[in-house]
């Protein structure tokens, strides 16, 4: 689980180029989809529910991508996206479309109806997390938060430095 | 103030998201700011992924444009940079000259290196091989595979081929590859590596975004996508499902 984890964090900053994305925070959008993946396979190991574990993980990486947003000043789609890559059913998409050219029609509905309910699940998380964020209070406090321990590291380096 | 040369700025500023793959209601959003911004109030915008449509009541006249958009790509960059442009613009620091000189500059193409792309389509590739539990040989050909499909396809769509042709042909270099390394008997079965590299070509983030926009209920843009995909999808299975279907009428096993 560990290892796949640590695939995915390079396939998030692979497609972080593939989309260029520029800028030098590189490892950031690496770490969002070693995460999202990583909180996947834990769910899905604990509940045994495929798509619980989709949403819950959507909630995850949203919440950190919205975190990002406030911090660097970036729109989230751009690390978002590098989170989501791992989790997307996009395999999904080609053997449902592939059942149905080699004329298998049950299997291709079967498949299909799993592959939008991912999808679902996903945007579904994405969008509970999203909405709160998109509040002017809840973003005002978001940022006080950051603000405050920012200065409070900044203090603490100064005291590095003066001693 | 010249209310034609402010529509034709924020169309335009939204045909390029658009362009690169912005959400519906960012750019409505945009748009919205960027009139704001130069006093035109209570603008009516329409963004949709084939084109924008604002119009706008102005000193008892109405004014309306509309801008078609016939390509759609992925370039965040492009994305991040419209978004520091417009709050340069919100926060009234930009006269409409230097708007439209800034604008021309962010349409200027700035990708990476040819090499580094190819190495990056090859890592992602090979590493979704891995999550899919491909073997070692399994992984290093999907590296050689993924560059391969991405170059090939880069340059088919440099001469400005039809998309569907683009990722049926994608598709089919893909199961052609992977059939030709179990025949050597180098890997042991076909299905994590074509998992692994079709993941470049699918749109699995288009069906995700879709999705979202039809649950926010912008239901036109949301449709359009979600039929974009399906076709996307339907052509790379017609690519890879033709090689793999004379593969096995031929004999092989699968």
């Amino acid at each position: 689980m560990i290892m796949e984890s640590i695939a995915s964090f390079f396939v998030g900053i692979g497609f972080r180029v593939l989309f260029n994305i520029k800028g030098k925070r590189l490892i950031a959008s690496g770490i969002g989809a070693g995460m999202s993946w990583f909180v996947y396979k834990l769910v899905l190991q604990y509940s045994g529910l495929d798509i619980m574990a989709y949403f819950v993980s959507a909630i995850c990486f949203t919440i950190y991508c919205e975190l990002y947003e406030i911090i660097y000043e970036t729109p989230s789609t751009t690390i978002s996206v590098c989170c989501l890559i791992p989790l997307v059913p996009g395999y999904g998409v080609y053997k449902t479309m592939y059942q149905f050219v080699i004329g298998n029609n049950l299997k291709a509905l079967e498949l299909g109806i799993n592959t939008l309910a991912i999808a679902g699940a996903l945007a579904l998380g994405v969008i509970c997390v999203s909405s709160i964020f998109e509040k002017v209070k809840v973003q005002k406090t978001v940022k006080r938060i950051v603000k405050v321990r920012c200065k409070n590291s900044l203090i603490k380096k100064n005291i590095n430095l003066v001693q | 103030m010249d209310i034609d040369r402010v529509l034709d700025l924020s169309s335009n500023t939204g045909r390029i998201m658009l362009k690169s793959g912005a959400e519906t209601y960012k750019v409505e959003e945009t748009i919205n700011i960027i009139c704001e911004a130069f006093n035109i109030k209570n603008v009516e915008i329409l963004a949709t992924p084939t084109a924008v449509m604002m119009s706008v009541m102005f000193n008892k006249k109405i004014y309306s444009v509309v801008k078609k958009i016939n390509s759609r790509g992925i370039d965040l960059n492009k994305i991040h940079k419209i978004n520091t442009f417009s709050k340069k613009i919100c926060n009234n620091e930009l006269s409409i000259d230097e708007c439209e000189k800034e604008l021309n500059e962010i349409c200027k193409d700035d990708k990476y290196k040819e090499c580094t792309i190819l190495a990056c389509a090859g890592l992602s590739a090979s590493m979704f091989t891995f999550i899919f539990k491909g073997g070692a040989t399994a992984i290093i050909s999907a590296f050689i595979i993924g560059a391969l499909t991405r170059y090939i396809c880069d340059k088919l769509s440099d001469l400005s081929i039809n998309d569907f042709f683009i990722n049926s042909f994608g598709g089919a270099i893909i199961a052609t590859c992977s059939i030709f390394l179990h025949k050597i008997n180098a890997i042991s079965s076909i299905d994590p590596i074509i998992a692994g590299t079709i993941m470049l070509l699918v749109p699995g983030l288009a069906l995700t975004n879709a999705i979202r926009d039809i649950m926010q209920g912008k239901l036109i843009a949301g449709l359009m996508k979600v039929a974009e995909v399906l076709l996307v999808g339907s052509a790379i299975a017609v690519g890879s499902g033709t090689i793999i279907g004379l593969y096995i009428k031929m004999g092989g096993i699968y």
